[in-house]
C-alpha cells in the first residue's frame, strides 16, 4: 500500500482529479459552450472552456488509467522483486553447493 | 533503474489498453431512456421541459433564438421544425400532455408565419438567400415552405385545425407545382440550388398531406423516387447527393452524399417509400456510421469522398473524421430505423461529449445549442407520427 501510494502514478492521477475538481467548483463547465458553435463571447470564455475540456478529458481518461497502472506497477514490481530474491537464492544455492563440493574433495582424494 | 522504467511503461501501456475499452460503460445510456418504447422517456421529458422553457419565456427565447440567428438563421428556423414534431410526437405518446404541447407548436408555427409575412422568407435563410439569381420566378424556397407544411402538418396529426388545412394545401400546391418543374423533381431552397435535405422534408410533407386531405400525390411521390435513383444518387456509394442545381447538376458545396443530409432525408423517405428509406439507411450507416471503443459517430462524408468543412459539417475531429452535426442527426436516422445498437453508441458518445447539464427539471447539453436538442429530443421521441403517416 506504502510503495502504491508512493507511486509517481498515484499522485499524478491525483493531480489530474484535483484540477478538474477545482475547475468544476470554479464554474468552468459553463463555458463548455463554446463547442455549441453559436456562443462568441470573448477570449476568455474560449480559454476557460478549453481549460475544462481538458481537465475533463484528462480526469476521464488519464487519471483513472494512471491510477490502474499504478496497481499493475505495484504487482509488477513484488513479481519482480519475488523473482529476483528466487534466482539469488538459487544462485546462492549452487555456489554453496559447489563450496561443499570442493571442500569435501580433499578429503576424499587419494 | 532501467528494469524499473521498463516496468512503468509496461503497467501504463497496459493500464490505458484495460481502461480505454472499459470507459464507454460509463456513458452508456439505460436501453428505456432510446425511446425506442412506448411513452416518453426521462431524456426527452427533461429535454422538452427545456424547450418549454424557452418558449414560455420571451426573454429567454429571444436569447436563445439571437444568438442561433447571428451565426446562422437557418438553425434558429430548423430548431423550430424539430420542435414541433418532437412536440407532436410527445403529444401522440401521451394523451395526457396534448393540450400542453398542441399550445406550443401553435404558438411556434403563428410566431414563424408571422416572421415569414413581416420579414419575408429570406429571414430564415443564409445572407446568399437574397440574391435575385432564383431559377423559378417567383423566388420560393422549399426549405421554409416544406417546413412550415411539415410542422402544420404534424401539429394536424395531433388534432386537425380548420384553418391550417387551407394554408397547408395552398402550400403544398405550390411546393410540387415549383418541383415539377425541375427535370429531377426539386425545388430550390437558395437560388439554383436544391438540397435533399429540404426536398425530402417537402415529400414527407406532401405525404402527410395526403394522409390528412385524403388527397393523392402517390404518383408525384414514387415518380420522385425513381427520378432520385437515376440521377440523385452518388454511383459509387450509392447514397443520395446533398445539394445539385434545378436541372440535377452536383454543386460544389454539396456534390457528393454528406452526413447531415442523408440521415434526415433516410428518416423523411420513411414515409415516402420504406423500401428506398432502409436501403439509403443502410448504406449510410455501412458508408458513414461509425463506432470506437464502444462510442458511435458519424462522418460526414464517406472515405472515399473529401469534402470541405463548412457551417453545415461543423467542425471535424482529426483523424477519425466525426462530425457533430452528422452524429446528431445519425441519431435521428438510427432511431428511425430501431436500430438500437447504433443509437446506444450515439447517445453514449453524447453522454460523454455532449456535456449534460440539468437544472430544475430540465435538461440541456453544454456542447450543443437549440437545434441540436431539438434535434435530439425529436429522435427520442419519433416513431408515432410516421406511424400514422405511413
Amino acid at each position: 500500500m506504502k510503495q502504491f501510494l508512493h507511486s509517481g502514478f498515484v499522485r499524478l492521477a491525483i493531480v489530474v482529479v484535483m484540477a478538474y475538481v477545482i475547475v468544476s467548483l470554479c464554474g468552468l463547465r459553463e463555458h463548455v459552450s463554446i463547442l455549441s458553435g453559436v456562443d462568441e463571447s470573448g477570449t476568455m470564455h474560449l480559454v476557460f472552456g478549453l481549460i475544462y475540456i481538458l481537465s475533463y478529458a484528462a480526469s476521464l481518461v488519464l487519471a483513472p488509467a494512471l491510477f490502474l497502472a499504478a496497481i499493475i506497477e505495484t504487482t509488477l514490481s513484488k513479481v519482480n522483486v519475488l523473482s529476483r530474491k528466487g534466482q539469488e537464492g538459487r544462485r546462492l544455492g549452487c555456489s554453496e553447493l559447489r563450496e561443499r563440493q570442493r571442500l569435501r574433495a580433499p578429503e576424499h582424494a587419494p | 533503474m532501467k528494469s524499473r522504467l521498463c516496468i512503468s511503461a509496461i503497467a501504463l501501456i497496459l493500464a490505458i489498453a484495460i481502461w480505454l475499452p472499459l470507459l464507454h460503460l460509463f456513458f452508456r445510456p439505460d436501453i428505456g431512456d432510446l425511446g425506442l418504447e412506448k411513452g416518453v422517456s426521462r431524456i426527452a421529458d427533461q429535454l422538452a421541459a427545456h424547450h418549454l422553457q424557452i418558449w414560455t419565456n420571451p426573454d429567454l427565447r429571444n436569447r436563445e433564438l439571437a444568438q442561433m440567428r447571428q451565426l446562422n438563421p437557418e438553425w434558429d428556423f430548423m430548431s423550430r421544425t424539430f420542435l414541433v414534431m418532437a412536440l407532436a410526437s410527445i403529444a401522440l405518446r401521451d394523451e395526457s400532455r396534448i393540450p400542453q404541447c398542441l399550445e406550443t407548436i401553435d404558438l411556434v408555427i403563428e410566431n414563424t408565419l408571422l416572421i415569414e409575412q413581416e420579414d419575408g422568407f429570406q429571414d430564415f435563410l443564409l445572407g446568399y438567400g437574397y440574391a435575385d439569381n432564383w431559377k423559378v420566378q417567383p423566388p420560393k424556397s422549399i426549405f421554409v415552405d416544406g417546413e412550415i407544411s411539415l410542422m402544420i402538418g404534424a401539429r394536424r396529426m395531433v388534432a386537425d385545425r380548420a384553418d391550417y388545412q387551407h394554408l397547408m394545401a395552398e402550400r403544398i400546391g405550390n411546393m410540387v407545382a415549383q418541383m415539377t418543374l425541375s427535370p429531377v423533381l426539386s425545388a430550390e431552397s437558395y437560388p439554383d440550388e436544391c438540397w435533399v435535405f429540404c426536398n425530402t422534408i417537402a415529400l414527407a410533407a406532401i405525404r402527410l398531406g395526403d394522409v390528412l386531405d385524403h388527397s393523392n400525390h402517390s404518383e408525384f411521390l414514387r415518380e420522385w423516387v425513381e427520378t432520385a435513383k437515376l440521377h440523385l444518387v452518388e454511383p459509387q456509394s450509392g447514397l443520395l447527393i446533398s445539394a445539385y442545381a434545378v436541372d440535377g447538376t452536383p454543386l460544389p458545396n454539396g456534390p457528393g452524399p454528406e452526413g447531415t443530409s442523408i440521415w434526415m432525408a433516410c428518416h423523411m423517405l420513411q414515409v415516402v417509400d420504406g423500401a428506398f428509406a432502409q436501403d439509403q439507411y443502410q448504406r449510410a450507416k455501412a458508408q458513414l456510421g461509425r463506432s470506437l471503443l464502444g462510442f458511435g459517430y458519424s462522418r460526414e462524408w464517406p472515405r472515399a469522398f473529401a469534402g470541405v468543412m463548412d457551417i453545415d459539417s461543423g467542425p471535424i475531429v482529426p483523424f477519425v473524421e466525426a462530425s457533430a452535426s452528422a452524429s446528431g442527426l445519425a441519431l435521428l436516422g438510427a432511431a428511425g430505423f430501431s436500430d438500437k445498437k447504433y443509437l446506444r453508441q450515439l447517445m453514449t458518445s453524447l453522454n460523454i461529449a455532449g456535456f449534460p447539464t440539468r437544472k430544475n427539471g430540465t435538461l440541456c447539453y453544454q456542447a450543443s445549442n437549440p437545434v441540436g436538442d431539438a434535434v435530439l429530443l425529436y429522435a427520442l421521441v419519433q416513431g408515432p407520427l410516421w406511424e400514422k403517416a405511413k
